[in-house]
């Protein structure tokens, strides 16, 4: 889902890009097939992914969301932002994306993946000659068993988990990716899971969708969207997340925005 | 590699002949690199550094993990300040911003030299008193001045820290230190570009013209610059 492309603007950035045309017509499939293609059905996961591209020509940038299951059992979710808008960032959003998913397979826990992912955008940073390569990031890893979610979030703020008994934004555990070689700065937290539990997140461009008043949506709204659509599927919910967005700022929504919902099924009986 | 200090940090360089004298001893001048923390918070202080030509950031980050300047020190200062309070744990983050330089002395020998030498220690804490009034105007101009404002101040300060008129220096890290939209940011770099005080290339940003870069920037710069030249003389 997605702004379309229009006018004079799109004809113009269109042909900026007209020297990597090969690149963006392979960007171009690789993020839509991580959001136009419907989100993999995973054992005891119910998963919702939404996209609202605020930009025309290139309507994908920097925000990306993944789930994706080890063969251990563990899995993981991932809501990135990527600094800037186009196909570099595209570009960056990949790269993270797949590094964390390394990170994780090779038994990095949520927070070992966020700090080797920071070396990383430094390192990339230096040796592409790109000192803007910035990336806030919530990344959580559910146990095998479901019942709980180690997760470290890079300068990522609207995460959020509803449960039974209310919800609970999971906050930052540290700096923004890319800014400074630190691995304290970076900490870990794990929640516990009960069937039933939905995680939510989304990019900024939710939180700072404005009205006509100029004023921003905030986090808020993201538990009260999930509230209000607890019955129904996550990808419904992951679709009302974005809609919520784009009803309050409606044209002047000037960010992307991304979101994920994973809600916790129970344990299937084992024959 | 390291090697030994001989000049460069004007703090060090301004000490009185007594204290001057076998300061090379306790000090070796480290190379450090964009992005390469020299502090945690909440960590023990292992050494002092004296920027050279570096210019190091200290960074408070907030519950949102938003991470926002508190202080930018270059060759007029220090890192850390609290050292001089008595201090043996970081209270903020500390980092290289732009590549270069430090004079580092272990924060042992710091604390001998504060203990042994009225001169010494008396220079340190008028240096203190300097970016303590420096960091309380800044708190009034983060309120009351414009980002072009700010930004303009931002750019000279740097400038003149790293003392030639051509950094690496992105935007969107602009941004970040000045816990400004990164489109905010840009509005207001093409301001200045558009008026002439710089020029930007990719992440390089060069100053084209000081003159205006100073008239763009708010009365903090020279107020700032005032009180640590104050606090250098003997």
């Amino acid at each position: 889902m997605h702004l379309k492309v229009a006018g004079s603007r799109a004809n113009r950035e269109s042909r900026s890009f007209s020297a990597d045309e090969d690149l963006d017509v392979e960007l171009r499939r690789v993020v839509e097939e991580a959001y136009d293609s419907p989100a993999r059905k995973l054992s005891g996961f119910d998963i919702g992914r939404a996209y609202w591209g605020a930009r025309t020509a290139f309507p994908y940038g920097g925000d990306i969301v993944d789930v994706f299951q080890y063969a251990n059992g563990r899995t993981s979710i991932a809501v990135i932002d990527i600094s800037g808008h186009g196909i570099r960032s595209a570009r960056h959003a990949g790269l993270v994306r797949h590094a964390l998913r390394a990170y994780a397979s090779q038994g990095y826990d949520a927070v070992g993946s966020i700090r080797a992912l920071n070396r990383l955008c430094i390192e990339a940073s230096i040796f592409e000659d790109d000192s803007e390569f910035f990336a806030t990031a919530f990344f959580g890893i559910v146990g095998a068993d479901r019942r709980s979610m180690a997760y470290a979030s890079a300068g990522h703020e609207a995460a959020c988990l509803v449960g039974g008994g209310g919800h609970r934004f999971l906050n930052a555990t540290g700096p923004i990716l890319g800014l400074l070689d630190d691995d304290l700065a970076f900490r870990g937290e794990t929640v516990a899971l009960e069937p039933g539990d939905i995680v939510a997140a989304v990019t900024d461009g939710f939180t700072e969708a404005r009205n006509e008043d100029l004023e921003f949506l905030g986090a808020l709204p993201l538990a009260t969207v999930i509230e209000h659509n607890r019955v129904r599927s996550a990808q419904e919910q992951a679709q009302a997340i974005v809609t919520r967005a784009f009803e309050y700022a409606g044209a002047r929504l000037a960010d992307d925005v991304a979101a994920v919902v994973l809600t916790v099924k129970a344990q299937e009986r084992t024959q | 590699m390291n090697s030994t200090y001989s000049l460069g940090n004007r703090l060090l360089d301004a000490l009185p002949a007594g204290d001057a004298s076998d300061l090379a001893g306790d000090l070796s001048v480290v190379t450090l690199r964009a992005k390469q923390s020299t502090q945690s918070a909440g960590e023990r202080i292992l050494h002092i550094d004296f920027p050279i030509d570096a210019v190091l950031s200290v960074v408070a980050t907030l519950k949102n993990g938003e991470t926002v300047e508190v202080g930018t020190v270059g060759s007029e200062s220090f890192v850390e300040l609290e050292a001089t309070l008595g201090s043996d744990v970081a209270s903020r983050t500390s980092f290289c911003q732009v590549d270069g330089r430090v004079g580092r002395m272990r924060v042992e020998r710091f604390a001998w030299r504060m203990t042994t030498s009225d001169s010494f220690a008396w220079s340190m804490r008028r240096n203190v008193r300097a970016a303590l009034y420096s960091s309380q105007q800044f708190a009034v101009c983060n309120l009351k001045h414009s980002v072009v404002q700010r930004c303009a101040r931002w750019l000279a300060m740097t400038a003149d820290r790293v003392d030639r008129p051509q950094f690496s220096l992105s935007r969107e890290f602009l941004a970040i230190m000045l816990g400004a939209k990164a489109a905010v940011v840009v509005e207001a770099t093409d301001w200045l570009e558009r008026s002439g005080a710089v020029a930007y290339h990719r992440s390089e940003v060069r100053i084209l013209d000081p003159g205006r870069l100073h008239d763009a920037a708010c009365e903090c710069y020279d107020v700032s610059n005032a009180a640590f030249a104050a606090s250098l003389c003997t």
